[in-house]
């Protein structure tokens, strides 16, 4: 009898420690979620690195084996894909944006023109479809096939990268309430100038007074 | 020679620059005018959360731009709108914003937008009261043009919606006028504070017109607040509390034009935050408080603050007995139940101002310099003061108002007022001011002889109020003050005679006459035989102690 109650009560214990162990892992989980993401990526990245690096050879080896034109053609392809990117993305988002700045504000899409992160996100995205096009260029080498495969990949994948911060800072744009925030930051930096400029006024003179 | 430039301030040095190159704030002119836009924008569409978000952020930018004009901002004083040339100079960036914000309130208002409306009144308050602590280059140190300014947009389009009958929006605006008001007064503004009471009035008369008690309410709760906070922290020459009492006078008397039907609570809302004695901002309540500032500061030794209590009482009860009169005199042409709480507050009044007079009299200084002995007379013609305007509120009021009472008089409306008086006049015997003791018998007498002649629904209430002297009288032959005694003898004899001739003038024939008072003063004598003379509970408490004493 003893016994029976004894394995009831350490059931119970048991369920109350999984029940507030989920509760710690969900809500530290939701605390933590966004630098989780980041140092899950940073591994994936290290993971890669380290992967790519220790099986360079035999990735060479195998390059080797391809037609020089393959190699070429995911350089071109890839370079193309970007562009297009470059081509769908923006004009897309200008579509949204205009007919948010339709119901709205002009403010909305003056700002979107002017907003220095997706001025970023438009030259990386060039410079790397630029890139790929010349690694498409390159000697028929096979370090040269690794690094043309390698680059083009790589670029690929940031172009995936920096679309998505596109769509979500287009997002953004979206929200009037965006708008607003992103002039009472200019506001206040224009507050700082004028004070930068009142603290330098200064009367000639020895004998100029303060009130 | 002297270099020219060198007797310039360096406020002055910001504000010439600043003038002579404006486009030094055309980045924030931009800004704000792209924040307005797309507040303008949504408000149409009605997106109220991105109107706060803009309406907010303008506000915050613009309290900035305030700070940094901070001793050299361009506004017109009080001087300037008296003499000197009439076309103003006001600072751009502000008067652009403000001209935008109040077109947005206007036709807020025209569409009946209650919600942005309230935003905007929101978001102006917080401007005003940024703008308190800031110093425009010309301005007086007893005002605040740009707060002026400030609250001068919002108004306009308050009192609009006012006028339309958008009660949240005048009732916030009260409240946005009160807490700008208060903010200045705590900044010695006063002369800011005083347009602001201007403006609280105006809105009060709409509640008025419109006959809506909880619009008139808050405005008067907004004066009495001022006046609250005139009356504990008191500044030196100020006339606000002058200017807050005559306001309320004003919309009380106003008020009070109206009849209103009994039980009728729509009076405790509309001037309960100044006549009724359970607010705090109660006029009975308002002197206690400053009494009690006195006594601490008094105390404390502390003659800054001494002065400044002094002055706020002096303040406080000059004139008070006619501000009393005229909101009675209204309260009476329509039986209002004001009349209730006017005695009240009187009662309430010279209760403290009698216990005020005791302590003066108890912590006169004593004059062994010329510090001291001027001091002590400062301290004497404060005391004097008081005891003048106690007999005036005493001596001046109550009959004032009962005559101008509409026959048939009801008792019920007025009774309190005689057992008032009668504790009145025993509680100053007691504080040792026959003065006032006098004019309570004076008082009571006239009502008594007014009511031979316009009875209060029978001719013996007259009798009946007359015996309210004879009480004083009582009490002034057990403490020894013989000469109270022998003016209660005077006055009761006075009355008995005219009762008497009424009696005979209404009924030649009849073979016996009422005599009401000489019962009424048997009872009393009755009673102070079995030495069980005590009127009631507050007399019995004030003999108890006079005994202990």
């Amino acid at each position: 009898m003893k016994i029976k109650g004894g394995h009831e009560q350490a059931v119970l214990w048991i369920t109350r420690l999984k029940t507030r162990l989920k509760v710690v892992l969900l809500t530290g989980w939701y605390a933590q979620r966004r630098r989780a993401f980041w140092i899950f990526c940073v591994v994936v990245g290290l993971v890669a690195a380290i992967l790519l690096v220790g099986h360079w050879s035999e990735l060479d080896t195998y390059l080797s084996n391809l037609e020089i034109s393959v190699i070429s053609g995911l350089a071109i392809g890839v370079g193309a894909a970007i562009t297009g990117i470059i081509a769908i993305a923006f004009s897309l988002s200008l579509f949204a944006i205009q007919q948010v700045a339709d119901r709205g504000t002009p403010a909305t899409v003056q700002a979107y023109a002017r907003d220095p992160v997706l001025a970023a996100i438009y030259w990386s995205l060039a410079v790397l479809a630029t890139m790929c096009f010349a690694a498409a260029l390159l000697k028929a080498a096979t370090t040269y096939r690794t690094v043309t495969v390698v680059v083009g990949l790589l670029a690929l994948v940031l172009s995936f990268i920096l679309l998505n911060v596109h769509f979500k800072r287009v997002v953004k744009f979206a929200d009037p309430r965006y708008t607003v925030s992103r002039f009472y930051r200019q506001g206040e930096g224009q507050l700082k100038r004028l004070q930068m400029l009142r603290d330098s006024i200064v009367p000639k003179g020895p004998s100029s007074s303060r009130k | 020679m002297p270099d020219r430039e060198t007797s310039y301030t360096l406020e002055q040095v910001r504000a010439v620059v600043y003038r002579n190159r404006p486009y030094i704030f055309n980045g924030l002119r931009h800004t704000l005018s792209e924040l307005m836009s797309i507040a303008r924008t949504y408000a149409a569409l009605q997106k109220y959360e991105v109107t706060l978000n803009a309406l907010n952020a303008i506000a915050k930018l613009l309290a900035g731009y305030l700070r940094v004009r901070d001793g050299d901002l361009m506004m017109p004083s009080s001087i300037h709108a008296l003499v000197g040339p009439t076309e103003f100079e006001f600072d751009t960036v502000l008067t652009e914003v403000l001209e935008g914000i109040a077109a947005l309130q206007k036709t807020s208002i025209r569409s009946a937008d209650v919600q942005l409306s309230l935003q905007i009144i929101d978001v102006l308050e917080y401007l005003a009261l940024q703008s308190v602590g800031v110093h425009a280059i010309f301005a007086r140190p007893d005002e605040n043009p740009t707060t002026a300014f400030i609250r001068a947009y919002m108004f306009g389009p308050v009192q609009d919606g006012a006028i339309r009958g958008l009660d949240d929006v005048t009732m916030s605006g009260a409240r946005a006028v009160t807490n700008i008001a208060k903010a200045l007064l705590r900044n010695n503004q006063y002369l800011t504070v005083r347009t602001s009471i201007d403006d609280l009035e105006k809105l009060a008369y709409f509640g008025i017109a419109q006959r809506k008690a909880h619009v008139t309410g808050t405005p008067v709760k907004g004066i009495a607040e001022i006046l609250q906070l005139a009356v504990t922290e008191p500044i030196a020459e100020g006339h606000t509390i002058h200017s807050a009492l005559l306001a309320e006078q004003r919309i009380c008397e106003a008020e009070l034009q109206f009849k209103a039907s009994p039980f009728d609570q729509s009076l405790r809302f509309a001037l309960g935050a100044f006549l009724d004695l359970t607010q705090p901002t109660a006029l009975a309540n308002l002197e206690g408080l400053a009494i009690q500032g006195l006594s601490a500061a008094m105390e404390e030794h502390n003659k800054a603050k001494t002065d400044g209590y002094r002055e706020a009482i002096r303040e406080l009860n000059d004139d008070l007995w006619q501000r009393l009169v005229a909101i009675g005199v209204a309260a009476a042409k329509t039986e209002s139940l004001a009349l209730f709480d006017i005695n009240s507050n009187v009662s309430q009044i010279v209760k403290q101002c009698l216990w005020l007079f005791g302590l003066l009299n108890k912590t006169k200084p004593e004059a062994v310099d010329e510090t001291s002995t001027h001091e002590r007379h400062l301290h004497e013609r404060f005391t004097a003061d008081i005891v003048k305007e106690l007999n005036w509120i005493v001596g001046a009021t109550y009959w004032r108002i009962f005559e101008a009472l509409q026959p048939p008089i009801k008792i019920n409306v007025v009774w309190e007022f005689f057992p008032t008086l009668s504790h009145i006049g025993i509680q100053a015997l007691d504080a040792k001011v026959p003065k006032v003791a006098e004019s309570a018998i004076s008082e009571l007498k006239s009502m008594a002889l007014m009511a031979v002649e316009r009875p209060v629904e029978t001719l013996k209430s007259a009798a009946r109020i007359a015996a309210f002297i004879a009480r004083i009288g009582i009490v002034a032959q057990k403490i020894g003050a013989q000469e109270i005694a022998n003016i209660s003898i005077a006055a009761l004899k006075e009355f008995q005679s005219r009762y008497l001739g009424k009696q005979q003038e209404m009924q030649p024939e009849a073979e016996s006459y009422d005599a009401t008072l000489l019962n009424e003063i048997e009872d009393l004598k009755d009673e102070v035989g079995k030495d069980r003379w005590l009127i009631d509970e507050e007399d019995a408490i004030q003999t108890r102690i006079n005994k202990g004493t």
